[in-house]
């Protein structure tokens, strides 16, 4: 999940597709190290917060920071990995990619649930952006089915997305 | 359910949310039902489209739609390619199954040269497996047709026939037998044995890497059935995971597809001039079509163990053409980045396997055989076989990829305890001329200047390649698990280190860095000598930053923080005396280099020394400030002193967490601690750990051998009253501390930077060799 999303955003700063690789192996290393220091602290903690939380940070990190070979262990470089970013900016970006990663990837889960045609409609009048009419005339159905199949993929993407959370917890 | 009824019922949009493709009819009506409903009726079409969760996902979807419109990922291209096999393939199975003779049992269906065909087994480009029934010796076979694409070429066949016939010479429980080939009918089979189980690449798809004891034993199988057709002279020229068969239940391997690879080459070059099939094992010779001979199954044998290390082929890329590309060019990312559990040393035989220039490669597969056997040996019974000799030691020696012209990250890799680097520096590590680099560099630089009554000389400067090496444990735990001294830790790229600190954490980090690009490395020294004090206690360090700047005036900032200089024994030998070392990744200039500029440190310092007599409390004021230092005889491990620093008021005043941690970024540190014995023996620490324990406290520590003075140097911080404690060796009995002495530093305030600049004596430039 967290993979593509950080090679995404190494991407869009620029790196190179194997640099991008190796970022993305690095994060999802160093927090793979960490996973054993999440412990439960309150009623409303919850694991994949967490995790989106440290890894969102590790990416933040090793994206700004410039690059130190040497090795500096210890708690204080732990520290980073729950240093909150401070670059509000980069912040918002790791969480829209987030929720674009996780509607791709219920986007393509679902698509095989629905006719083509019908997965159709939902290209046209949201993907592409165009209006009911229009896919109407170059479909030839009627607006009633396409407003039909609109809401259909609608609710099954909502409740797939439910689906995930629930199953994440 | 709902009832149709000409106005606006909201059970329509009820039912519309609880939708879900089903085919039964009651749907279709309803389906129908709300179709209508929704052609007239504005309020449900405005309700749908007015909907603020409907609205945001619709705006979030397009945007990610037009994010990644025109951008084709890998999975997508890999889905492409696997349709478009998978309908080769069906084509290819129904062309095989067409061909087959009728028979007269119900159960079969069809007949080949009297073997009763039951089914289809798999498919790839190479052909069809059926399995198939002899009834005349009552076994179950794998028969192999040849693919119909390839079946035309008469020069395929015979080469076919004549591999075959090799093959079948090879008498070996890991390599596949064959019973029978034919080439006269209008497709080519061979006759096999069948095997109940699955190949490597499904239960590498399956299951994920394998445990290391479980790749040393399919390994092992493996290079033993190379071996034995090597000596036949039969080339597989195709080793990857799904050509290995493993048998349910038992560990057993067998090689199959022998040979047949040249077959494929024949066919599919000569046809459509493109590579049939998946480049990802080949070797570098096979790519640039150049004659092969075994050492290429090596090379492939390599990609396979890599393989099951890390679940992923070793170069992987959008097309066979990239593939291709990044099997001459690359080096493929550390085996230990991707799979922590792998030990270095069996990186390290990877990685010769997987050396792209031939000669390099082990000698042949029966060596490879019985290294890996001695080390399925050594895993299984660590404290009985020791690891093969070529392989012992690669975690403390240089560790070198020299054959890597490496385009990955440096990667840091794991490290033996403290105890293993103090043995290590003692030990011969490969001269650094050995290395092999791909810029050549002859560079004697030298130079002087005097900065505040110190001389700072440039002393040496040699391109730097391979491990750096320190040993730099975060030891806030070690308490837990002091014994076992489970330091090793893998790491990444920086600073992100093994555990410590947390409270669930274990063990410290011992860290090293390695480098496997060639930089440009220059020592220097400063004329205090090897203490790098003053008479006033004063600690002399270089800083930071230190750049070089070249004839055409262009000025190199490393990114990297100069390591002290015993992490490189080599660089050290070679300049005795010096004592700093500086590294200039990626450092590229032609020009020759005309300056160094440098910062000098002057970091107001403390010595401490306290007297002891039997173990007590020493308390020492020093500028007002009150350390305490405390010895006590631990176990048989060793004598333990406690310096316990004063109050840090900025960590006590921090408000918030970040305060509380920039303060902690001003570290108490000790230089130098010694401890003197009663009959005048000078003893410097093992480790050292931070006292509280408490999670808020962080300690390190490094231990350096520079120049046969070894020193130690411990920081803490973080915590209200930091403590450091230093491990000393166990003293004899009847033999009493005499007294410590430390240097404390207070790297806040008064430090001084002087910046210095050298003008360089005979610079010369880095020239890039021919590649």
């Amino acid at each position: 999940m967290y993979r593509p999303l950080i090679i995404r955003m190494a991407r869009n700063r620029g790196l190179q597709e194997s640099d991008a690789n190796d970022l993305a192996q690095r994060v999802l290393l160093s927090v793979a190290l960490s996973i054993s220091r999440w412990h439960k602290r309150g009623p409303n903690d919850r694991f994949r917060h967490w995790l989106r939380k440290i890894t969102r940070n590790a990416t933040l990190n090793e994206l700004t920071r410039k690059p130190i070979d040497l090795a500096e262990g210890g708690s204080a470089a732990l520290q980073f990995l729950n240093e909150e970013c401070t670059d509000q900016a980069a912040v918002t970006e790791f969480e829209t990619e987030y929720r674009r990663e996780r509607l791709g990837r219920v986007l393509r889960t679902i698509r095989s649930d629905f006719e083509p045609a019908t997965w159709r409609i939902f290209e046209i009048t949201v993907l592409e952006g165009r209006s009911i009419t229009e896919a109407s005339r170059e479909l030839s159905k009627s607006v009633g089915s396409i407003y039909a199949a609109r809401n259909r993929i609608t609710q099954r993407i909502k409740e797939a997305i439910r689906e995930q959370e629930e199953h994440d917890e | 359910m709902s009832r149709e009824k000409p106005e606006c019922d909201c059970s329509f949009r009820q039912y519309a949310v609880q939708a879900n493709p089903s085919p039964d009819q009651e749907f279709q009506l309803q389906e129908f039902q709300l179709q209508e409903h929704l052609e007239h009726c504005s309020i449900c079409r405005n309700a749908m489209e007015s909907d603020p969760e409907n609205i945001a996902l619709w705006k979030e979807a397009r945007e990610l739609y037009i994010q990644r419109k025109g951008e084709s990922t890998p999975s997508d291209v890999c889905e492409n390619e696997e349709r478009r096999s998978a309908a080769n393939i069906v084509s290819q199975i129904e062309l095989v199954l067409k061909g087959l003779q009728p028979t007269d049992d119900p159960d079969m269906i069809g007949r080949i040269a009297g073997y009763e065909v039951s089914g289809v087994i798999g498919a790839g480009g190479m052909g069809v497996v059926l399995k198939a029934f002899d009834r005349s010796l009552d076994r179950v076979l794998a028969i192999k047709v040849l693919a119909p694409s390839l079946a035309t070429s008469g020069a395929a066949k015979a080469r076919f026939l004549r591999e075959a016939k090799a093959v079948a010479s090879v008498l070996h429980p890991n390599v596949i037998a064959i019973h029978n080939v034919s080439i006269d009918r209008e497709l080519p089979f061979l006759v096999m044995p069948f095997i109940r189980g699955t190949t490597l690449q499904k239960r590498v798809d399956c299951h994920g890497p394998l445990k290391l004891n479980e790749i040393l034993r399919v390994g092992h199988q493996v290079a033993a059935g190379l071996a034995a057709s090597h000596e036949r002279g039969v080339v597989h020229r195709d080793i990857k995971p799904s050509n290995i068969l493993i048998e349910d239940g038992i560990e057993r391997v067998t090689i199959t597809d022998f040979g047949l690879a040249r077959t494929l080459d024949d066919a599919s070059i000569t046809q459509s001039g493109t590579i049939a099939g998946t480049p990802m094992f080949m070797s570098p010779e096979q790519v640039r079509g150049e004659t092969i001979d075994y050492r290429s199954d090596l090379f492939s044998f390599g990609g396979l163990l890599y393989t099951l290390c890390t679940g992923r082929p070793p170069f992987r890329a959008e097309s066979p053409y990239r593939v291709m590309r990044r099997i001459t060019d690359d080096a493929p990312t550390s085996i230990i980045e991707l799979n922590p559990e792998i030990p270095v040393w069996f990186e390290h035989f990877i990685f010769r396997l997987m050396a792209k220039e031939v000669s390099r490669r082990p000698d042949n597969a029966k060596v490879v055989e019985s290294t890996l056997r001695h080390c399925l040996a050594h895993v299984e019974q660590p404290q009985l076989v020791s690891l093969p000799i070529e392989l012992l030691g690669i975690q403390a020696k240089n560790y070198s990829l020299r054959h890597w012209r490496a385009s990955m990250a440096i990667s840091l890799i794991t490290v033996v305890c403290g105890l293993a680097w103090f043995l290590a520096g003692s030990m011969n590590p490969r001269p650094i001329n050995d290395l092999e680099l791909p810029y050549e560099q002859e560079i004697k630089l030298t130079g002087t200047t005097d900065v505040a009554g110190h001389e700072v000389k440039l002393v040496g400067a040699e391109s730097v390649q391979g491990l750096a090496m320190s040993t730099q444990f975060d030891v806030s735990r070690m308490r837990m698990d002091r014994t076992t001294k489970q330091f090793g830790q893998s790491i990444g790229n920086g600073n992100i280190g093994g555990e410590g600190g947390g409270a669930v954490s274990v063990g410290g980090g011992g860290f090293a860095a390695h480098y496997n690009k060639p930089n440009l490395g220059l020592a220097f020294t400063v004329s205090e000598g090897n203490s790098r004090t003053n008479s006033k206690g004063k600690l002399v360090e270089f800083g930071t930053r230190i750049k070089v700047e070249d004839a055409e005036g262009t000025v190199y900032e490393s990114p990297d923080h100069g390591p002290a200089l015993n992490r490189f024994p080599d660089f050290e030998k070679k300049y005795p005396g010096a004592t700093g070392l500086y590294v200039y990744r990626k450092m590229n200039s032609t020009s020759p280099i005309r300056r160094v500029h440098g910062e000098l440190l002057v970091c107001p310092g403390e010595r401490i020394e306290a007297k002891f007599e039997g173990r007590k409390r020493q308390t020492k004021k020093v500028n007002g400030e009150e350390f305490i230092l405390e010895a006590i005889q631990t176990t048989k491990e060793g004598v333990e002193i406690a310096i316990q620093f004063p109050v840090n008021p900025r960590v006590r005043n921090a408000k918030t967490p970040q305060e509380r941690f920039h303060a902690s970024m001003l570290k108490r540190d000790v230089h130098l601690i010694q401890m003197e014995d009663s009959q005048g023996r000078i003893h410097i620490p093992t480790t050292s750990m931070s006292a509280n324990g408490s999670m808020q406290s962080s300690s390190s520590f490094t231990t350096s051998n520079l120049n046969g003075i070894q020193r130690a140097q411990g920081s803490a911080g973080f915590s209200s009253t930091p403590t450091l404690k230093f491990q000393f060796p166990a003293l004899q009995e009847g033999i009493e501390i005499r007294s410590v002495s430390a240097i404390v530093i207070r790297r806040e305030g008064e430090m001084e930077t002087i910046p210095f600049t050298i003008e360089v004596e005979g610079g010369s430039g880095l020239t890039p060799t021919a590649r």
